[in-house]
C-alpha cells in the first residue's frame, strides 16, 4: 500500500518535473498556439497526449490560493472565477481552489499552515507581514519571476519596500490603501469649526464639538495602532531607525520612547481622557469606530475608502455629509500606506503554474478591477494611472495620501508586533492611568528592541 | 485467562487512539518546553536545547504571576459559583412540582450553547453603548450604568465572564446531582423526619454526605474546565483591557501563535499542568480520606 503510494508520487513528480523543464524552454509565441491546441484537444475530448505536449499546458495540478475576505463575497468569488477561466485557457487541466480567509485570523492561519507543511501556493499577505514570512524562509524568491514578466519596475514604492528582504523580492504589490481624515460636515458646521490642519486645531475643534453638539469629536480609541502610530511621525518622531551596531551589522532600533513619540502618544491618550470618545472606547476597535461614525455619534474618524463605503451602507443618510481631508499634522501629515502583497510559497509544488496565476492577478486586465472593487488602489503604477482613480474628487485626496504616505519599518518582527497587539496594551494602560506615556512607551521600546536583536 | 484479557482486547482500539492523541502531544510539549523553538524553527525544524531557561524566564516574569493569580482566583470563583448554582437548581428540580420535567430540559440549553457563540452574545449584552444589560439596569433606576463600560477594567470584565461561565456550566452539575439524588433511598429521609429533621438538616446531614464522592468528581471536572478556560475570554475580551483578563491558557496560546515562542508557550503549558495537578491531588487526597475513614 505504502510502496504504491510512493511510486505514484514519484511518477507524478517526475512528470511534473518534465513538464516544468519543458515549460522553461517555451517562448511566448508557442504559448498562444498551445491555447488553441488545448481548445482543440478539449473539443476532441481526448487528453491522452499530455506528456508529449511541450508547453505543459495540459498539466494536471491543483493550485491553492488564499485571499482575504472582502465585504461582498459573491462579487469576489465571481471575480476569481473569471481570473481562473482566463487561466484555464492556457492551462485547462489545472484546478484553482480559491479560499477566502478572514483578516483577523489570517496571520495565525498562515503560520499554522506553514508549520504544518500545508501552506497554499499563493496567498495575499498584509504588507506588514511580508518581511516576517520572508525572513522565516516561507516565501519563494520572486526576482527571476518578475524579471521574466518584464516587471522589475513600476510597483508602488511603499509596498515594494516591504516586499523586499535582504535585497530580494519576496512578494509583489497587489493593492495599496491609505487612511485619511473623514468628517461629518453637518456636525462640524453645527460646532462652527473648520477641518483641523494641526493638532492644536484638532484639540480646539474637539472642545467646540463637545460643547456645542451631541456628538463625540474624535476616535481616540484603545484598539487601533493605525490611529496612534502615524501620529508619532506627525509630531516629528520615528517608529524605528536602522543603525550600525558594534559588529558593523545594520539593525533596527526602536524610537517610540523618544520625546516626540511620547508627546504624540500623550496627545492621543489625552483626547481619550478629555472625553473625546465615550469611556467604553478603551475597548473600541476600528469596527466600533465605524459604527459610531455611521450613527452620527462621532464627528471625525480616520478611514479608508472601503471603510467609508461600509459606513454609508450602515446608514445611507450620511452619504451627503461626508467630507474627506488630509490628516492633521505638525511636522508631517504622512498617513500609513498599507495594503496587500501577493506571495508565492516556498512549499508550493507548482511554482511555475502559481507564478502564471499570480501574473494574471497583477496584470492590467485584472488588477484595476480588484482595486476598484475593494476600494483600494492598484499596486502597479500603470494601474494607478487609470482615470477612475485620478478623476474622482474623493479618491484623488486618498491618492495624494498614497504618494505622500509611509510604511512601517520593514522588519521581520513587525508582523509579530501586530499579532501580539504590542501597541494596544500600552495605550490602554495610559488611558486607564496605570502608567505614564513615557513608562508605557519605554516598555514598548524595550520589547521592540528585544525582538530586533534576534533578527 | 481468556476472561482476563478479553476486556483489554475490546478496549485496545479506543485506548490506542486515545494514547496516540494525548501522549504524543504531551511528550512533545515537554520536549519543546526545554528548547528555543521560534518562527525559524517552524520552517527549518531546527531548534536549540536551552535547558530550563524557558522555565526560569517564565517564573521570574512578574506578569506570569499576575496571570497565574488571575487563573487561580477566577478559576476557583467559577468552580464554586458553578457548584453552588448547580446544587441549588438540582435541589429545586428535585422537589416534584408541576413542570419540573420541562424545566429540567430547558435548563440544559446554556450547556449545549457553543462557547464562542455564547461569548459573542454576552459581549453584545454588555456592550457599553448598545447593550441590553446597561439598558435594563438604567431602567430599574441604576443610572450609573448608563453607558457603563464593563470591559474597561479587569474586575468588571472578569465579573461578566464569571456569570457567563457559570451560566454555561451549571446545567451539567445540576443534572449530575439530580441523578445522584435519585440514588438516595427515601427511607433515610423518612427516618430523619421521624427524628424531627427539617429540610436544612436533610440536605446537610443526608444528601450532601451521601453524594460526597460525586461532588468530588464534579469538583475535579469543574476545576479542570475552569482552569483552562480559553474561548469565552478570547471572544469576549481577547485578554484585554491592557492584558488585564489574561489567564494561563490564553497566555500560553498568545506566546505560541502571536509571539511564535513555541518553547516558551510549552513551558507555560507545563506549569499550568503542574498547577492543575496540585489542585487535583488535593481533591483526590480528600477522596482517599473518605475511603480510609471506613477502614479506621
Amino acid at each position: 500500500m505504502k510502496k504504491k503510494a510512493g511510486l505514484l508520487t514519484g511518477l507524478s513528480l517526475s512528470v511534473l518535473m518534465l513538464a516544468a523543464c519543458a515549460d522553461t524552454t517555451e517562448d511566448a509565441g508557442a504559448d498562444e498556439e498551445n491555447g488553441n491546441d488545448a481548445e482543440e484537444t478539449a473539443d476532441e475530448g481526448d487528453a491522452d497526449d499530455d506528456a508529449s505536449d511541450a508547453a505543459g499546458s495540459d498539466e494536471e495540478a491543483e493550485l491553492r490560493v488564499w485571499i482575504m475576505e472582502t465585504g461582498s463575497p459573491e462579487e469576489a468569488e465571481d471575480y476569481f472565477e473569471r481570473v481562473t477561466e482566463r487561466f484555464n485557457e492556457d492551462h485547462p487541466n489545472v484546478s484553482v481552489d480559491v479560499q477566502f480567509i478572514p483578516w483577523l485570523s489570517a496571520h495565525q492561519t498562515l503560520i499554522t499552515s506553514i508549520a504544518g507543511g500545508s501552506a497554499p501556493d499563493i496567498s495575499e499577505l498584509g504588507t506588514t507581514w511580508n518581511p516576517e514570512f520572508a525572513a522565516m524562509g516561507a516565501l519563494a524568491d520572486m526576482d527571476e519571476i518578475v524579471a521574466d514578466w518584464g516587471m522589475e519596475d513600476g510597483w508602488v514604492e511603499a509596498l515594494e519596500e516591504v516586499a523586499t528582504y535582504d535585497e530580494t523580492l519576496y512578494g509583489v504589490p497587489w493593492y495599496a490603501g491609505v487612511r485619511q481624515l473623514v468628517y461629518n460636515t453637518e456636525i462640524l458646521e453645527e460646532a462652527g469649526v473648520d477641518v483641523p490642519q494641526t493638532y492644536d486645531d484638532l484639540w480646539e475643534a474637539g472642545e467646540a464639538i463637545l460643547a456645542n453638539t451631541d456628538a463625540y469629536p474624535y476616535p481616540a480609541v484603545g484598539i487601533s495602532q493605525h490611529f496612534v502610530l502615524p501620529k508619532i511621525w506627525h509630531f516629528g518622531g520615528e517608529l524605528a531607525v536602522q543603525e550600525q551596531n558594534d559588529d558593523g551589522e545594520t539593525v533596527w532600533v526602536s524610537q517610540v520612547n523618544e520625546s516626540e513619540a511620547v508627546e504624540a502618544v500623550e496627545f492621543y491618550t489625552d483626547m481619550y481622557k478629555e472625553g473625546f470618545v465615550p469611556d467604553g472606547a478603551l475597548n473600541w476597535s476600528v469596527l466600533d469606530t465605524r459604527q459610531a461614525f455611521a450613527q452620527e455619534d462621532l464627528a471625525m474618524t480616520i478611514d479608508l475608502p472601503p471603510g467609508i463605503n461600509a459606513m454609508i451602507n450602515e446608514n445611507p443618510d450620511i452619504e451627503d455629509k461626508i467630507g474627506v481631508a488630509p490628516l492633521p499634522g505638525n511636522e508631517s501629515n504622512a498617513s500609513f500606506v498599507g495594503g496587500s502583497n501577493l506571495a508565492l510559497f516556498e512549499q508550493s509544488q507548482n511554482k511555475e503554474l502559481a507564478a502564471e496565476y499570480l501574473r494574471l492577478l497583477v496584470s492590467d486586465e485584472f488588477i484595476t478591477e480588484w482595486a476598484d472593487f475593494t476600494g483600494f488602489f492598484p499596486g502597479t503604477l500603470e494601474g494607478l494611472e487609470d482615470p477612475m482613480f485620478s478623476e474622482d474628487e474623493t479618491l484623488s485626496i486618498f491618492a495624494d495620501g498614497l504618494v505622500e504616505g509611509r510604511s512601517y519599518p520593514a522588519s521581520p518582527s513587525w508582523g509579530r508586533f501586530e499579532g501580539e497587539n504590542l501597541f494596544v496594551a500600552p495605550i490602554q494602560e495610559i488611558m486607564q492611568g496605570s502608567k505614564s506615556a513615557q513608562e508605557a512607551m519605554d516598555d514598548v521600546a524595550e520589547r521592540m528592541n528585544n525582538a530586533f536583536s534576534t533578527e | 485467562m481468556n476472561n482476563r484479557w478479553l476486556p483489554w482486547i475490546l478496549l485496545a482500539p479506543a485506548l490506542i487512539l486515545i494514547l496516540a492523541l494525548t501522549i504524543y502531544p504531551l511528550f512533545n510539549t515537554v520536549y519543546l518546553s526545554f528548547r528555543q523553538y521560534d518562527m525559524y524553527s517552524l520552517m527549518t525544524g531546527v531548534s536549540t536545547w536551552v535547558g530550563l531557561s524557558n522555565y526560569t524566564e517564565t517564573l521570574t516574569d512578574p506578569f506570569f504571576w499576575t496571570v497565574t493569580r488571575n487563573t487561580v482566583v477566577f478559576g476557583m470563583a467559577c468552580v464554586f459559583g458553578t457548584m453552588i448554582a448547580g446544587l441549588l437548581v438540582a435541589l429545586l428540580l428535585n422537589t416534584k412540582f408541576k413542570g419540573s420535567k420541562i424545566l429540567g430540559i430547558v435548563i440544559l440549553i446554556p450547556w449545549v450553547f457553543p462557547a464562542v457563540a455564547g461569548g459573542i452574545v454576552w459581549r453584545w449584552m454588555f456592550n457599553d453603548q448598545y447593550g441590553v444589560a446597561n439598558y435594563l439596569l438604567t431602567q430599574i433606576g441604576l443610572t450609573r450604568f448608563d453607558g457603563f463600560a464593563w470591559f474597561n477594567s479587569p474586575w468588571t470584565a472578569f465579573t461578566v465572564i464569571f456569570f457567563m461561565i457559570v451560566w454555561q456550566s451549571f446545567p451539567f452539575i445540576a443534572v449530575s446531582l439530580l441523578a445522584g439524588f435519585q440514588t438516595i433511598p427515601d427511607t433515610l429521609y423518612e427516618a430523619a423526619e421521624i427524628d424531627g429533621a427539617n429540610a436544612w438538616h436533610k440536605v446537610t446531614k443526608i444528601t450532601l454526605p451521601m453524594l460526597k464522592p460525586l461532588l468530588l468528581i464534579l469538583f475535579i471536572l469543574s476545576t479542570i474546565w475552569d482552569f483552562k478556560i480559553f474561548d469565552q475570554i478570547y471572544v469576549m475580551t481577547e485578554g484585554g483591557p491592557a492584558r488585564g483578563t489574561y489567564v494561563l491558557a490564553l497566555y500560553s496560546w498568545s506566546e505560541a501563535f502571536n509571539s511564535l515562542n513555541f518553547g516558551m508557550a510549552s513551558a507555560i503549558a507545563m506549569l499550568m499542568f503542574v498547577l492543575l495537578m496540585f489542585f487535583i491531588v488535593i481533591y483526590i487526597y480528600f477522596l482517599r480520606e473518605e475511603k480510609g475513614g471506613k477502614r479506621a
